[in-house]
């Protein structure tokens, strides 16, 4: 018999947003993330460090069955490619699958919540700046 | 500002040669709600720890008459987590200042999602924020900061600022010196210590020098602060997402942003 309770977490072994985050410390955030929203954290999977590979989310697909949905330690772990993003997002979606993303504290329920993400994406990719500062 | 009517050139250049922005609010039924909250929460904490209040309207004033310095960021961390869970909070906070930061900011916002809540005890040295640029610890410069006291402040119970002037001549100085009470003691007495009536809201550039020391007035401070940035400008550590929420995010972008150009991949 197959367990579905519960949530699988999703952690990352390439830089998040260009930072690298140890696992545990991802891990950690996830286990806090899912007791505040009194949600059943499983096991994570973890992303390898691929380039413009999805290994572990495409693990996820082939096991939709096995959980709820995924608590992915951030929304910057999803594909950069919007078109790819877009498609692993809806599938999970249309599977009534929950997608939490824990730092950022934003829940996917529906595919109109994608918008909420793909916003947060276009601002942040139209803003960036690298700089330090002078004295 | 070219296109400014003479009302907004007034506050913008104000803003400008100050670094600041003190304001009447006009919308006093929510900031008094918003008091109400605060209050609320601290009777219920006072309560749980078994500790008679009678209800006044000075109770935050005097929250140091029950409070231990031991138990002070308790009671804080209560208050923020209570009120930040509110989904009302964060909109009734920047409806509070709204006018006057969309004429500093701009009207395309992005918001910090959680308010800070800062209580300063009288003769309390263990939560002082003492001089600091956020800037210097990966803060935007692009970053507004709307700082809301729930009770009048002035001297000590306050916050000081450095002018844009001063703080450009000290800032080149700070290679010179090895430690913030050494940038302190160097910059005091050019410090403007900021009076604000409960009423007032204050809006300031956290680019400069600004902070606070010992509260020794004799009454407690509790004042909000929250960051406003315009949503396309740079950020820096405090990222979209997880520290800045879009509020105001007008038809326009979203149009802009779902345009498929021919050649896209």
């Amino acid at each position: 018999m197959i367990n579905k309770i519960g949530f699988r977490g999703y952690v990352s072994s390439s830089p998040i947003d260009g930072s690298v985050i140890p696992q545990s410390l991802q891990n950690l955030k996830i286990r806090d993330y899912a007791k505040s929203k009194n949600i059943t954290f499983k096991l994570s999977i973890t992303e390898y460090n691929f380039k413009k590979k999805y290994f572990a989310l495409n693990s996820l697909k082939k096991q939709i069955n096995t959980f709820e949905g995924i608590i992915f330690f951030s929304i910057y772990q999803l594909p950069i490619n919007k078109k790819i993003r877009i498609i692993y997002l809806k599938f999970f979606l249309t599977k009534n699958k929950h997608l939490y993303f824990a730092l950022e504290d934003i829940v996917l329920k529906k595919i109109k919540d994608i918008e909420d993400i793909e916003i947060i994406y276009f601002i942040s990719e139209n803003s960036k700046k690298n700089y330090k500062l002078k004295i | 500002m070219k296109f400014n009517n003479k009302i907004e050139n007034k506050i913008q250049n104000k803003f400008l040669k100050n670094g600041y922005y003190i304001f009447d609010i006009k919308k006093k039924k929510k900031l008094n709600y918003i008091k109400k909250e605060v209050t609320k929460y601290t009777l219920e904490w006072l309560q749980k720890k078994k500790i008679k209040v009678k209800l006044n309207s000075k109770i935050l004033d005097n929250v140091h008459k029950f409070v231990q310095i031991s138990e002070l960021n308790d009671l804080r961390i209560y208050i923020y987590n209570k009120i930040n869970q509110k989904k009302y909070f964060q909109k009734l906070y920047y409806e509070l200042g709204k006018e006057y930061i969309n004429i500093i900011c701009g009207n395309e916002l992005a918001m910090q999602k959680k308010c800070n809540l800062s209580i300063q005890l009288p003769k309390d040295n263990s939560s002082l924020l003492p001089l600091h640029s956020d800037v210097w610890s990966g803060d935007s410069e692009f970053e507004l900061v709307f700082w809301l006291p729930l009770v009048d402040v002035y001297r000590t119970k306050s916050m000081f600022i450095l002018s844009p002037k001063e703080n450009e001549k000290y800032f080149k100085k700070i290679k010179k010196l090895n430690s913030i009470d050494e940038v302190y003691n160097k910059v005091k007495k050019k410090l403007k210590w900021l009076k604000l009536d409960y009423g007032q809201g204050l809006l300031f550039t956290q680019n400069l020098m600004h902070g606070n020391i010992e509260n020794k007035e004799s009454s407690t401070r509790f004042s909000f602060n929250c960051r406003f940035k315009a949503i396309f400008s740079p950020y820096r550590d405090k990222k979209i997402g997880s520290f800045f929420n879009p509020i105001t995010i007008k038809p326009i972008t979203i149009i802009g942003m779902n345009y498929n150009f021919l050649d896209d991949k």
